[in-house]
């Protein structure tokens, strides 16, 4: 039986993101109690070089909710916040989620999680991408406790950075900086920010690098199983203590693909199908995936996912890598083309040139029933792909963080159906 | 020996492979000897998936006059595809219906399977590949179980429907897919004192275009095939034609075709197994 079979080689390197982050929450609670000013941002679009240069402790609820879904501890959550009015099919499942973690634990007056307790916010801080719900949630927040809420605006485009969208972003910047100054009460040093800058530049080199080794025949590292890693990347890109530098982190993580490399070592068994995948990941579901495709040898080797947070280049593909010297405007050129952000024409693009370089078998989409803003481009996508490249597509349906949208029935038979169409490709080929 | 066993025995030109469908309301099993079909048998899922597709396939073998050691290669296909202990391998749906559906008519490249519980669209192209394929998502909406709650709420006979909504001159439109809702709104018609074959239609109507979505999404091509077990409702294959306004080719025994297509890849398993 196809059960049997050995699953994902899963990378060492993650298991200490698990202990990083109870120690960055533990570190939290030493800042709230010190007096310091705890900021809950978002995760796309916003500075995080600029708060950790400031010593700002922040906090990612969008990223919490991921944690709590692959933790199957969400739903109870999202109930909370259905109960009062966040709508299932309307209000993105991190948003719910986060809020249905506040309520449950009101009394405290802190939201447990489910990895220990959270520091309330004494500022907020949301740059606003293409998502709109972002700003309705942290005016949500602002509501909620009483605090003040800095908004930022990014751009949304269909081409080339131009010099008035980075401008527009930095001027942003120098508010956002007004605001913490006044709030926190602690003074930018630009030296520091350089310094955040030129690690934030760092871990993207080392980032890129780890990506590119998917390249290779057999693929080192199952994409999804990088995903967890993207994590840390987006919270602590920046940060310079250990053990929240992102540098290290994936100066580790680099050391043990290389090594796999050159080892031949894969992270399948018998890699027959490599695919590409589209969309956040289901995150409830996060080992299931790897594991269903590598039992059928089928692997993602690469994905929209990884590249697309603030790391994301646009059309320069791969990882930004952020200047060395500082300024407003290069952390803008950093955060403006976030996926989000990207057209369609953009988007497909950039799919096209991942399909040809990772040597991809198929394209996998999850028609994302939480964001709408990442699905509306995939039934173009999918079928520029099949058009012209002759890739085959599958698109299921599913949510990132709310498991009631995900039918695990229905997406294995789809799966199922997706890899024997890819087999008689293969097969065809070989006879022909 | 057991059937599993025989593969290298016989001559394969003449060789006897079945197909068995197991689907969620009804199981079906096909032979055929040289792609010809033998005899078929289509039985009620009554029973787990191990047990009724072993009905099946003896009642297939009956009407053949064959036992299960005549058979060289047995395919699986439908929900309980993976408990049928004595096929040789599985294949899925899409695959199995664009398979038969082409042994039928080979010129189809679309290919529409709307079962009890289930509905897919499947493309394929002038080789007979399958191109791509999309699935109705997560419940009964649009599929024969529909149909089924719908005639039982009219208080009429599931095979008649077709012919009555034929009889439609006034058709009403049914706006809620929901299996739960459109009962709802069938009942409320229903106390208006509006005329069955109005609601017949109208309800044929409704799952047509949740089909029609699924085709556009798909971009279908000529000629389109209809199988499963709602093709042999007249009522929906003639609403579709008319909402697409093109002609949608049925088979015979439009039930059967995903055991034909299993059948089919049986053949040509137990050709590659050989070769």
């Amino acid at each position: 039986m196809a059960e049997e079979k050995p699953l994902v080689k899963r990378l060492k390197v993650n298991e200490e993101i698990n202990a990083a982050m109870k120690k960055y929450i533990a570190e939290g609670w030493r800042a709230k109690k010190e007096g310091e000013k705890i900021c809950w941002t978002t995760g796309g679009g916003a500075p995080r070089e600029l708060l950790h240069a400031m010593d700002i402790w922040c906090y990612l609820p969008e990223v919490q909710s991921a944690i709590t879904a692959s933790d199957q501890a969400i739903v109870q959550y999202h109930m909370l916040a259905e109960g009062e009015g966040y709508s299932m099919d309307g209000v993105c499942p991190y948003a719910r989620g986060n809020i249905g973690e506040i309520i449950s634990c009101r009394p405290q007056g802190y939201p447990l999680g489910t990895r220990g307790g959270i520091p309330t916010p004494d500022i907020l801080l949301a740059f606003k991408t293409f998502c709109a719900t972002l700003i309705y949630w942290w005016e949500a927040l602002k509501r909620r406790f009483g605090v003040p809420l800095f908004v930022g605006d990014t751009v949304f485009y269909n081409r080339p950075m131009e010099t008035r969208d980075v401008m527009y972003y930095a001027d942003s910047m120098r508010d956002c900086v007004n605001f913490l100054e006044k709030h926190t009460g602690k003074r930018l040093d630009t030296e520091r920010l350089k310094e955040a800058q030129g690690l934030s530049g760092k871990a993207g080199e080392l980032i890129n690098k780890i990506l590119e080794m998917n390249k290779n025949v057999p693929a080192p590292f199952d994409e999804l199983d990088f995903m967890g890693t993207a994590l840390a990347a987006c919270w602590w890109r920046g940060c310079r203590k250990t053990p929240w530098n992102a540098v290290e982190f994936f100066k580790k993580a680099l050391a043990e693909v290389e090594e796999r490399v050159e080892n031949q070592i894969g992270a399948i068994e018998d890699e027959r199908f490599r695919l590409v995948f589209d969309s956040n990941p289901p995150w409830y579901k996060f080992n299931w995936f790897g594991d269903y495709l590598a039992q059928r040898g089928a692997i993602y080797v690469t994905s929209s996912f990884n590249r697309w947070w603030p790391g994301y280049n646009g059309f320069r593909y791969g990882w930004c890598v952020m200047g060395r010297d500082w300024s407003f405007e290069d952390i803008g050129k950093c955060n403006i083309p976030h996926w989000i952000n990207a057209g369609i024409e953009e988007r497909i693009r950039y799919l096209s040139r991942l399909v040809k370089d990772y040597r991809v078998d198929g394209a996998i989409f999850m028609d994302n029933r939480g964001c709408r803003i990442l699905s509306y481009a995939m039934l173009d996508e999918a079928a520029y792909l099949e058009r012209e490249l002759g890739i085959p597509t599958l698109l299921y349906e599913g949510s990132m963080a709310d498991p009631r949208h995900f039918d695990e029935e229905m997406v294995k038979v789809q799966l199922d159906t997706f890899l024997e169409i890819l087999e008689k490709k293969k097969k065809n080929k070989r006879g022909s | 020996m057991n059937h599993k066993e025989n593969i290298g025995v016989y001559d394969l030109t003449f060789a006897i492979s079945g197909g068995v469908d197991v689907g969620s309301l009804t199981t079906k099993a096909v032979l055929l000897k040289d792609h010809e079909v033998l005899s078929y048998s289509v039985i009620p899922s009554s029973e787990k998936s191990e047990v009724i597709s072993k009905k099946a396939i003896d009642e297939t073998l009956k009407k053949a006059d064959l036992c299960i050691n005549d058979v060289q290669y047995i395919v699986s296909t439908g929900a309980g595809r993976k408990e049928v202990p004595f096929a040789n391998e599985s294949i899925t749906t899409p695959l199995a219906v664009s398979a038969g559906a082409l042994q039928i008519f080979p010129t189809a490249r679309t290919v529409i399977d709307i079962g009890a519980e289930n509905c897919v669209v499947v493309t394929c192209d002038e080789m007979g590949q399958v191109t791509n394929f999309i699935m109705h998502d997560k419940c009964a909406a649009g599929t024969g179980s529909f149909l089924e709650t719908m005639a039982e709420s009219l208080e009429v006979g599931l095979e008649d429907m077709g012919k009555l909504s034929l009889k439609s001159r006034n058709k009403i439109n049914i706006s809620s897919m929901c299996t739960v809702f459109a009962e709802s709104e069938v009942i409320g018609y229903v106390h208006m004192g509006t005329n069955k074959v109005d609601i017949i239609s109208g309800i044929h109507d409704a799952v047509s275009f949740r089909v029609l979505g699924m085709l556009n999404r798909i971009r279908f091509k000529k000629d389109l095939v209809m199988v499963g077990g709602v093709a042999k409702n007249i009522g929906v294959v003639s609403s579709l034609r008319n909402m697409i306004g093109l002609d949608i080719l049925v088979p015979e025994n439009p039930q059967i075709v995903g055991a034909l297509g299993a059948a089919i890849f049986a053949c040509n398993s137990a050709k590659d197994v050989c070769e």
